[in-house]
């Protein structure tokens, strides 16, 4: 059975930050791990990497059964990627010279999932991964001491990406009339607005695009206490992704709000406007 | 959400132009993030708005904001003749023919993610190309940064300017935007702060940067922060302008 758990803070969201943290980590969600390589001189650290991940509870999905790129291919990697927390790239020279895994980084970053790399020093990385989420190691490769890395790369993005939302969740509803109480739980926050229209907002936050499972929570929260039930988050690159979800936000009677709307958002639930 | 709160179309044919130092020169996990975060913001604020984001042909950038673009393109017309508007992404080559990055953007093209444009100005059909399946064969080149050029500012014409990750590398390119005559930002708390001080006239590196002082501890709340300055150089408000 599911716990559900609300947290209040007084001035800031970063007092609920380790309980937002550890209630996320249980939902399983998050502990969802993607290894990005290349089979040819990659698959000796990916199968280490993979086997350490898993003592660590981690799911972690192994890139085995890439085929050759096709016209489709990005929709294919967002696919691959969408329900995963994390992505740990594997650079070999094989890897760096693949624009499959190059988009996969690309993809990794655009869905704000955590992201690390490993890499041997034998060939220089991605760009775009720099070398605070790199693992660099000279001679034998050491699973643990990666875990641990890819571990504390995966705790900070989840911390930073979510509080970002959160503390942009509260500058737009804290400001102005008219005065909002912000309750935090694991997988967004209700928000009470005083002498307003609509009174009370259950919101699910999601970081990348909303999942079945958060929609649903955020429904069935609302209707256990009355509230107008709002799913922000960024929406799906895939065109057939975002017609599945319109379809499901609207059975459900459910506000969608863009990531890039939310101060619109913000400014018309407190006009009562929705 | 619709409709918007500022007038239908209001934003349309204004384009935000978007630079970034390298990520190679960060060295912790808290700016890197807040730089990943701000250009996402970014992207999502301005297309949300139905405006246009303009970058340099910086292959990481490139290719980052493009991507992000996705979430905004519409899906290929299936009629002939129709052709469906592609997402606000405008990539412009200000230092000749970048072969290799237009064959990494081609499957982001053919979803209609971006516009691609060479160091003339003229559209650049990215389907004309193969697919990059490796890079081994790309020149060198290929991943090292275009920069900004005032010829690219003129063709530009941008309403406004995003500077996110200041480092000594676009030291100049921050130059060529303060001189001009448009409202710009500096993002503190991505890159190196130092040089974000440097420019006062039209940045609004100072206001942004009180939120560093007030909460030194947290993540900057960036999707607000950035829907608050690009509506406000959409909607003409002097006072979101100049900071």
């Amino acid at each position: 059975m599911r716990r559900d758990v609300s947290l209040l803070w007084v001035s800031t969201p970063c007092e609920v930050v380790e309980e937002i943290l550890e209630l996320s980590l249980m939902t399983g969600h998050d502990r969802r791990l993607f290894i990005s390589y290349a089979h040819s001189d990659g698959h000796v650290v990916a199968e280490q990497l993979f086997a350490e991940m898993n003592k660590h509870r981690f799911d972690v999905f192994l890139d085995r059964f890439r085929t050759p790129p096709g016209t489709d291919f990005v929709e294919r990697i967002e696919d691959e990627l969408i329900d995963k927390s994390m992505v740990v790239v594997v650079e070999t020279p094989k890897s760096v010279a693949s624009a499959w895994v190059r988009h996969e980084v690309a993809t990794a970053r655009r869905l704000r999932l955590g992201l690390a790399a490993i890499n041997d020093g034998s060939v220089a990385g991605f760009t775009g991964v720099g070398s605070p989420r790199r693992y660099q190691y000279a001679g034998s490769f050491s699973p643990s001491n990666a875990a641990e890395f890819v571990i504390q790369r995966h705790r900070e993005a989840i911390v930073h990406r979510r509080l970002t939302l959160l503390q942009s969740i509260q500058r737009e509803f804290s400001s102005g009339a008219p005065s909002a109480t912000i309750d935090v739980h694991g997988d967004g926050c209700r928000v009470e607005l005083a002498d307003a229209p609509l009174r009370s907002l259950e919101l699910g936050l999601a970081i990348r695009p909303a999942t079945i499972d958060l929609t649903r929570r955020t429904d069935d929260r609302s209707r256990s206490r009355p509230a107008t039930p709002v799913v922000i988050h960024a929406r799906p690159g895939s065109p057939r992704r975002r017609a599945d979800l319109d379809w499901l936000m609207a059975k459900g009677n459910i506000v969608q709000v863009d990531i890039g709307k939310l101060r619109e958002f913000a400014r018309r639930a407190k006009a009562g406007t929705l | 959400m619709s409709p918007s709160l500022l007038p239908e179309g209001f934003a349309r044919g204004h384009q935000i132009l978007l630079l970034a130092g390298s990520v190679s020169r960060i060295e912790d996990t808290r700016t890197l993030l807040a730089r990943e975060e701000a250009i996402l913001s970014l992207v999502e604020a301005v297309l949300a708005s139905g405006a246009r984001i303009a970058v340099p042909a910086d292959p990481d950038l490139a290719l980052l904001v493009a991507t992000a673009a996705l979430s905004y393109s519409a899906l290929p017309s299936a009629e002939p003749g129709l052709v469906a508007e592609p997402a606000g992404i405008s990539i412009y080559e200000t230092q000749g023919e970048n072969t290799g990055l237009r064959r990494m953007l081609v499957p982001l093209g053919r979803l209609n993610a971006l516009r691609y444009y060479d160091e003339a100005g003229e559209s650049v059909r990215l389907d004309q190309y193969e697919m990059l399946h490796a890079v081994d064969d790309a020149p060198r080149e290929t991943w090292i940064p275009q920069r900004l050029t005032n010829g690219l500012l003129e063709r530009v014409n941008p309403l406004a300017a995003v500077v996110v990750a200041p480092d000594a590398a676009i030291v100049e390119e921050i130059g060529l935007v303060s001189r001009r005559n448009f409202p710009f930002a500096v993002l503190p708390g991505t890159g190196d702060d130092l040089i974000g001080q440097r420019y006062s006239e039209g940045n609004a590196f100072n206001r942004l940067a009180g939120f560093i002082r007030d909460e030194p501890t947290t993540p900057f709340p960036w999707p607000a922060l950035l829907q608050e300055l690009v509506t406000g150089w959409l909607s003409g408000n002097r006072q979101d302008q100049r900071m």
